[in-house]
């Protein structure tokens, strides 16, 4: 009751000061946005520079007295308005001295304005040579020097131009003190600033992206060299885009093969509009926590905490921009590719060049969309450029606030960059952000400064200059524990559940499913018969791979110097439980023999010819009463097709040459047996013909409709035929065909005219789709596993995975129905045949 | 305690040639045993050492650098190996009883006692000396099995001198070298018919060697040879009464391989070594467990010029006191021959090939012998022994399954280091067997670790024993590379094995392969030896190749990155010095026709290079769907058939 009655009171007490802060908040907010524009209004076009330090102090003020106020959506608005502008004024000035400023160190910033040195700042980028030339803190001439497309565009092309822009501007190669570059694509580095060495043009040797950039290191060395090498220039680089020090848990995906790193955002831009605006707070930069989004070309976002970037939004894979398509929906395009509409070479190039506002705008500018809108857009097509840039500004917002999960306070967010200038987008982010935390326009870049600022630093606090090699070894280090870390198993199957008794889609299923059985019964013992063959050997390994998967035990039958050796050579591990070897000259014999007493349960092809061991376990099974009259020996693919979102069975591809009709209903039958233990309720069974309706001249088109035909009154299936293969696996073909019957597309079993057609459709199907088969020889209820070496590994563990799944059930059922089953279907072959003698 | 008390049982030996202890008979008591036996190894062969006589005691069981591969066993110690032999039976009060038969092929007995032995040996060892020979020089004795080898083998150990036993299967060229390379002062032959294969290799010998004395042994005379008679004439020489006195490292005897290959490779054994660890050895596995009638004669089909033979069909049983039995051109599958061994001799082993067990059992097709008389044992090396060989043996030629035995040992062993014993519980059908006590056998898979039971890998031993090689005549860099060199600090095999949780050694596979090229066999690890010599190869697989033309051999080389950055490498430099290096020193015919470099080769996830895959990429004869799951690097094969072209 107590409780209650304080919760009451001290919410009425919060609504009252609420009250009372609204008020000045309103306040705050209309007497700012008067001052701001009475401001600006001062300082006009910029030239009066007394002006303009007079307005920097009374915002400056402003800042200092707003910036230890928590942050009200109002106050932070306000803030991040009066930063941008602040940050405008100052960089006014020509010779960026007070950007300098506020980018080192006071005692460094005095120090490097009293000594004067003469630093060149280069930073290639594709089609031009950004340079600036600074002597102490001001930057005395800059310049972008344009390459004429037939002009050299190497290293020596771009170093001669340079050169000749330093004589224009009377600059001495000779009394350079140092030359800092932007540099492209080294190995990953924490941030910071590197001096140059040798090391780099190795690593540059062969980058992971061709970039301009990527010239910079060799440009300054060759400098150096026309220099004359004297050992007295300090050479530099700051931020390169391959920094990467983020979070451990910043390296997951929600896909343990895929891995992020924190490389490929713009760091350089990144640190420096963090390190400008901290100073701008009156604070120091390791203390401030922000967010900083570069929008240039490519977007990328960083989050700075303790002076490091631990998470970023890379340009390349996090978000949309001007010609990067970002993250897309990966269903969606599975199901695109899958059905062609989207091709892999689409998908790369909308990836790296042709995706973003390039794929939806049909421009990668938008400023060109901006001036377009009024000037010539349909309205329509005005509706959808506000719908792009609502888009963009949405996509730039989420990526940002998704670098706010860690829950940590953030102190500013600051846009940089070309496009931050642009009016309909940072209005939209603006409105979008809403006051969370203050946000700052640093539109165009301050690279050049930067580089600059990194440099100094080197002269006056050389400490802080990082060892390209210790620092890239370190981190390469870090990397393989933290992935040492990730790949740790936990689960050493994969754990998945499905329902029980849904049909089983893709042969990964069929595995699971398969070791589940086996936990529920026994493992059963496999005899490889003739395992002195890799095949059969490396086949028994995928089955029991400790600490992988493990369905079965293996007796390995044959020669004992040969599979010992072949064991040898596989690290197959010989242990008298899981494998042992049987020495034998007669190993069709003794697999039978142990078949008989129990000691095996499942046969499987090893080196030897199919038809004797088909021979030796016809006769056994004839004499032990388990292969009934009227049953076939029979082989079955089962099919996991990329493109198809079910198995597929085809039958026969390997055993029976060129079965008659009655042979093809029993091979029907031994399919269906399969069909119904991976759980499809009624199977669909296409008789395959060249063509869907009966023509005297194809013989298969004659025999497929007196096949369906014995099956036209079971419950359990559905038996079609003549059925064309494309009508059978392509629902719109069949529909295009107008084909009648219930088989739309969506065959589950395809039964073969003969061993050619079905051993083509097999092999085209795994050649040439990456498709997988798992294979099983059915002799009454016991299955027969052959394997060979074309397959995969997956393949051949399917292989088996489908015969210990078989053994299991089919041995059931055979206990409990008995001889149910096939009365039924001498039942209705019987019929079928009446049936035939009806037509003739 | 109890651990102690079985070191104490091994100690208890008290008279050379007699077995007081017996081999523990329980599995659990065999590891309790050799445990002890390794961690008191010196102990072990102290009193293994007991067995046999010394003229000057040792002053140290052993001094060994096995990464140098220097071992030195019973330093300071002198003996005479023949001596030891020949007062065995005199002390056993058995000088009346057989000591060697020989079972001729036209249905003969030819029996010697013990005394007879002594005087045939001493006779001969005069000769020898007055021939003037002296300690160290080498004979060669390029001889079928017969008493008179028996003798030459023990008169030149009487004399200290070193034999070298040449199998009269060797071609005459591999001979010559041998002889050449060994520097025989005297060659002993045995002439018989004229028509015979070995008369017509041993007449070429004959015909091209120069100022070396000749002895012939056998009945048919020939030019330039002495006759056995008339070397030994009875009249002149009266039986040498001293033998000579040798240290214990004193090279014993000299075997060399048949290879062709570069220069004839003689593994050199040590006299105080091998002695010892034959009667050891031969008393551990054929008599101290032996249940039923004890072993009374040692039938040996193995050709007494080999390590087994020395050691099992020679020295180990007569250290002793057993009877050895020779046949005439070995057993050859002949059951008759068969028949009339259980018949006359008084319990027998026998010792023979798996191969000639399995001829055997064809021509025997699986019938158990109607003679009621079994071999009291029988011991099989020599290759691996199949299980259903074991059972062949076991239903025809032993009355229980655990009467045949394996021994496993490769030639420089000297004697059997891993071996099944007599006993249920000690043998395994299909198992190489045991480690011998006081023997520390590993098993390292190629990461250097020591594998898991039943984990396979190559098997190494950590420290020497001393039956085993000591150098290779004149060739003491040879000698450790062959051996010291792969795994630095062990003796390596070529073997891949596992061992069970048992303790029971599995012979797997070998390491490397045996390829035949323009007609002539020869171990990959040969060629890969001398390909990894050289300082920019790190490693060297070869395989062959089945061309056109017959066989070739094709080379998976690795550069050795640290020293060299490959692209500055001269490949076709190389290559040429590598051919270079193979002509001379293994020869002509095993230069290598095609060179693949690779940045690594591929291998399993213990580090074993799986040749099967580089065999298939030599041919061609791969697929991109190729199942290389059980690959530790799957992508270097494609790495592979990229350089490859």
């Amino acid at each position: 009751m107590n409780l209650q009655k304080r919760i009451i009171e001290s919410v009425s007490e919060i609504g009252k000061s609420h009250i009372g802060l609204s008020a000045y908040e309103r306040q705050l907010e209309t007497a700012g946005i008067s001052w701001l524009e009475d401001i600006t209004a001062r300082v006009g076009d910029y030239s009066d520079e007394r002006i303009v330090h007079d307005a920097e102090a009374e915002l400056s003020s402003v800042v200092e007295s707003l910036r230890n106020l928590t942050g009200s959506p109002c106050v932070n608005i306000l803030l991040g308005k009066i930063l941008s502008f602040l940050i405008t004024l100052e960089r006014s000035e020509s010779r960026s001295r007070k950007i300098m400023k506020r980018l080192l160190d006071s005692p460094t910033a005095s120090h490097a304005a009293a000594e004067e040195k003469r630093l060149l700042i280069i930073n290639p980028t594709t089609g031009s040579t950004r340079v600036a030339f600074f002597q102490g803190i001001d930057k005395i001439a800059e310049e972008e020097i344009h390459l004429s497309p037939d002009e050299p565009n190497g290293v020596d092309g771009r170093v001669e131009s340079v050169i000749s822009w330093m004589d224009d501007n009377e600059i001495d190669l000779k009394s350079l003190h140092g030359i800092a570059c932007r540099s492209g694509f080294l190995h990953p580095v924490p941030s910071g600033t590197y001096r140059l060495v040798p090391e780099m043009l190795k690593d540059l040797e062969e980058p992971r992206i061709e970039h301009a950039s990527n010239l910079s290191v060799a440009m300054v060395m060759k400098l150096d060299e026309i220099r004359g090498h004297k050992g007295d220039l300090l050479l530099t680089t700051s931020d390169p885009v391959v920094s990467d020090e983020i979070e451990t848990v910043e390296r997951l995906t929600g896909f343990i093969k895929i891995r992020r790193d924190g490389t490929g955002a713009h760091y350089l831009n990144h640190r420096a509009i963090w390190k400008l605006l901290s100073r701008e707070l009156g604070r120091s930069p390791n203390d401030v926590n922000a967010l900083t989004g570069y929008l240039g070309r490519g977007f990328s976002i960083a989050r700075h905490r303790n002076g490091k970037v631990t998470s970023v939004v890379d340009a390349f894979s996090d978000m949309p921009s001007t010609s990067r398509c970002g993250p897309l929906d990966l269903p969606r395009l599975i199901d695109a590719i899958k059905k062609d509409t989207i091709t892999f070479k689409e998908l790369e190039a909308a990836t790296f060049s042709r995706g973003g506002l390039l794929s939806l705008a049909g421009t990668n500018d938008f400023r060109a969309l901006e001036g377009f809108r009024f000037k010539g857009a349909t309205s329509i097509q005005q509706k959808k450029i506000e719908l792009l840039f609502d888009f963009f500004a949405r996509q730039i917002t989420a990526s940002a606030l998704k670098l706010t999960a860690d829950g940590k306070p953030i102190d500013f967010l600051a846009l940089t960059g070309g496009l931050a200038r642009s009016e309909e987008l940072s209005r939209r982010i603006e409105s979008n952000i809403g006051g969370r935390y203050p946000l700052i326009f640093v539109p165009g870049s301050i690279d050049q400064e930067f580089l600059a600022a990194g440099l100094i630093e080197g002269f006056y606090e050389p400490e802080t200059l990082k060892n390209y090699v210790e620092e890239r070894d370190a981190l390469k280090q870090k990397h393989m524990e933290e992935d040492r870390l990730i790949d740790t198993v936990i689960f050493e199957r994969k754990v998945i559940y499905r329902k029980k008794d849904a049909p089983i889609l893709t042969l990964d299923e069929l595995i699971d499913d398969t070791s589940i059985t086996v936990k529920e019964n026994y493992m059963p013992t496999i005899a490889i018969v003739g395992a002195d063959n890799e095949e059969a050997i490396l086949a028994a390994k995928r089955a029991n791979e400790e600490g992988n998967f493990r369905i079965a035990k293996f007796k390995l039958l044959g020669d004992f110097a040969a599979i010992n050796q072949i064991a040898y050579d596989f690290d197959l591990i010989i242990d008298n439980d899981n494998y042992s070897i049987i020495d034998t000259e007669t190993p069709v014999e003794d697999a039978l023999k142990m078949l008989e007493r129990n000691e095996v349960q499942i046969l499987m092809k090893g080196y030897m010819k199919t038809e004797d061991i088909l021979r030796g376990v016809f006769h056994f099974l004839k004499n032990t009463g388990r292969l009934r009259s009227g049953e076939l020996i029979s082989h079955v693919f089962v099919m996991d097709i990329p493109v198809r979102n079910k198995l597929l069975l085809i039958t026969d591809a390997a055993v029976n040459t060129y079965p008659n009709e009655e042979k093809r209903v029993k091979i029907i039958e031994n399919a269906l047996k399969i069909a119904f233990n991976l759980y499809i309720k009624k199977p669909k069974v296409a008789v395959i013909s060249a063509i869907e309706s009966v023509n005297p001249s194809i013989e298969s088109s004659i025999e497929a409709e007196i096949i369906a035909r014995h099956f036209a009154g079971r419950q359990d299936c559905i038996v079609e035929g003549p059925i064309s293969f494309d009508v059978a696996m392509n629902p719109a073909i069949a529909h295009e065909k107008h084909y009648k019957g219930q088989i739309q597309g969506n065959a589950d079993i395809l039964i073969m005219p003969d061993i050619d057609a079905g051993n083509v459709l097999y092999k085209s199907l795994t050649t040439q789709s990456g498709a997988i088969a798992a294979g099983v020889i059915l002799c009454g209820d016991m299955p027969l596993i052959l394997t060979s070496r074309g397959d995969s590994a997956r393949s051949k563990l399917s292989s088996i995975s489908l015969a210990v799944k078989l053994f299991f059930n089919l041995g059931k059922e055979m206990k409990s129905k008995s001889d149910k089953i096939m009365p039924q279907a001498a039942v209705s072959i019987k019929a079928a045949v009446l049936n035939d003698k009806q037509l003739s | 305690m109890a651990q102690d008390s079985t070191i104490n049982d091994t100690g208890e030996i008290g008279k050379p040639g007699q077995s007081t202890v017996k081999f523990p008979a329980s599995l659990q008591k065999y590891h309790l045993f050799y445990r002890q036996s390794i961690e008191h190894r010196e102990e072990f062969w102290k009193r293994q050492a007991n067995r046999i006589i010394w003229d000057a005691p040792f002053t140290q069981v052993v001094q060994e650098d096995f990464r140098m591969g220097a071992v030195s066993w019973f330093t300071g110690g002198k003996l005479n190996a023949c001596r030891n032999v020949l007062e065995t039976g005199r002390k056993n009060g058995e000088s009346k009883k057989p000591a060697l038969r020989y079972f001729t092929d036209g249905g003969d007995i030819l029996s010697y006692t013990w005394e007879d032995l002594d005087r045939e040996v001493r006779q001969l060892a005069a000769a020898l000396d007055t021939h003037g020979l002296k300690t160290g020089d080498r004979i060669a004795l390029y001889l079928p099995d017969s008493p008179e080898t028996v003798f030459f083998m023990l008169a030149c150990a009487f004399l200290g001198l070193i034999y070298v036993p040449i199998p009269a299967r060797y071609p005459s060229e591999i001979t010559c070298e041998i002889l050449l390379n060994s520097g025989a002062k005297m060659v002993v032959v045995s002439f018989t018919q004229k028509s015979s294969s070995y008369d017509v290799r041993a007449q070429s010998v004959v015909d091209s060697i120069m100022e070396t004395y000749i002895v012939n042994t056998g009945s048919r005379e020939v030019e330039k040879t002495v006759s056995y008679g008339h070397f030994v004439s009875p009249k002149s020489m009266r039986p040498l009464e001293s033998s000579v006195s040798v240290e214990s490292e004193h090279p014993f005897f000299i075997l060399y391989a048949n290879s062709a290959s570069g220069i004839p490779r003689g593994s050199v054994f040590a006299t105080g070594g091998f002695i010892v660890q034959a009667a050891a050895s031969y008393d551990y596995i054929f008599q101290s467990i032996y249940e039923g009638e004890e072993v009374k004669s040692a039938v040996c089909t193995l050709e007494l010029a080999s390590a087994a033979g020395q050691c099992y069909g020679l020295w180990g049983p007569l250290a002793n006191g057993i009877c050895i039995v020779l046949t005439d051109g070995g057993l050859r599958s002949n059951s008759d021959l068969l028949h009339r061994l259980l018949q006359e001799c008084e319990s027998p082993s026998l010792l023979t090939t798996p191969t000639l067990l399995h001829d055997l059992r064809l021509e025997l097709n699986d019938i158990p012998l109607d003679n009621k008389r079994r071999f009291s044992l029988v011991a099989l090396s020599g290759d691996v022994l199949k299980p259903r060989l074991i059972s062949f043996a076991s239903q025809c030629l032993v009355s229980k399954p655990e009467k045949v035995v394996n021994l496993w040992m490769q030639s420089e062993c000297g004697s059997a280091i891993i071996s099944t014993y007599p006993n249920r519980e000690l043998n395994r059908p299909g198992a190489l067997g045991l480690a011998f006590p006081g023997i520390e056998a590993l098993v390292y898979n190629y990461l250097g670790e020591i594998c898991r039971p039943n984990e396979s890998g190559q098997l190494v031993f950590k420290s020497s024993w001393p039956s085993m090689i000591r150098t290779i005549w004149c060739q003491p860099e040879r000698y450790r590379q062959l051996y010291f060199q792969r795994v630095p600090g062990c003796y390596s095999t070529n073997d891949g094995v596992r061992l069970d949780g048992d303790g029971f050694y599995w012979f797997m596979g070998r390491i490397d392969d045996v390829i035949k090229v323009r007609g002539q066999s020869l171990a990959t690890s040969e060629i890969e030896t001398v390909l990894v010599s050289h300082p920019e190869i790190s490693e060297a697989a070869v395989v062959s190749v089945e061309g056109d033309d017959g066989e070739s051999i094709v080379a998976f080389l690795v550069i050795n990155n640290r020293l060299v950055d490959e692209n500055e490498i001269d490949k076709d430099s190389l290559e040429s010095e590598l051919s270079q290096s193979i002509i001379r020193r293994i020869g002509e015919f095993a230069s290598i026709s095609q060179y693949i470099f690779a940045d690594e080769l591929p291998h399993t996830r213990t580090g074993k290079i799986v040749r099967r895959v580089l065999r298939r990429i030599a041919t061609g004869d791969i697929t991109s769907s190729e199942d290389l799951s059980h690959l530790a690097n799957p992508e270097s094969v494609e790495e592979i058939i990229r350089k490859k072209g």
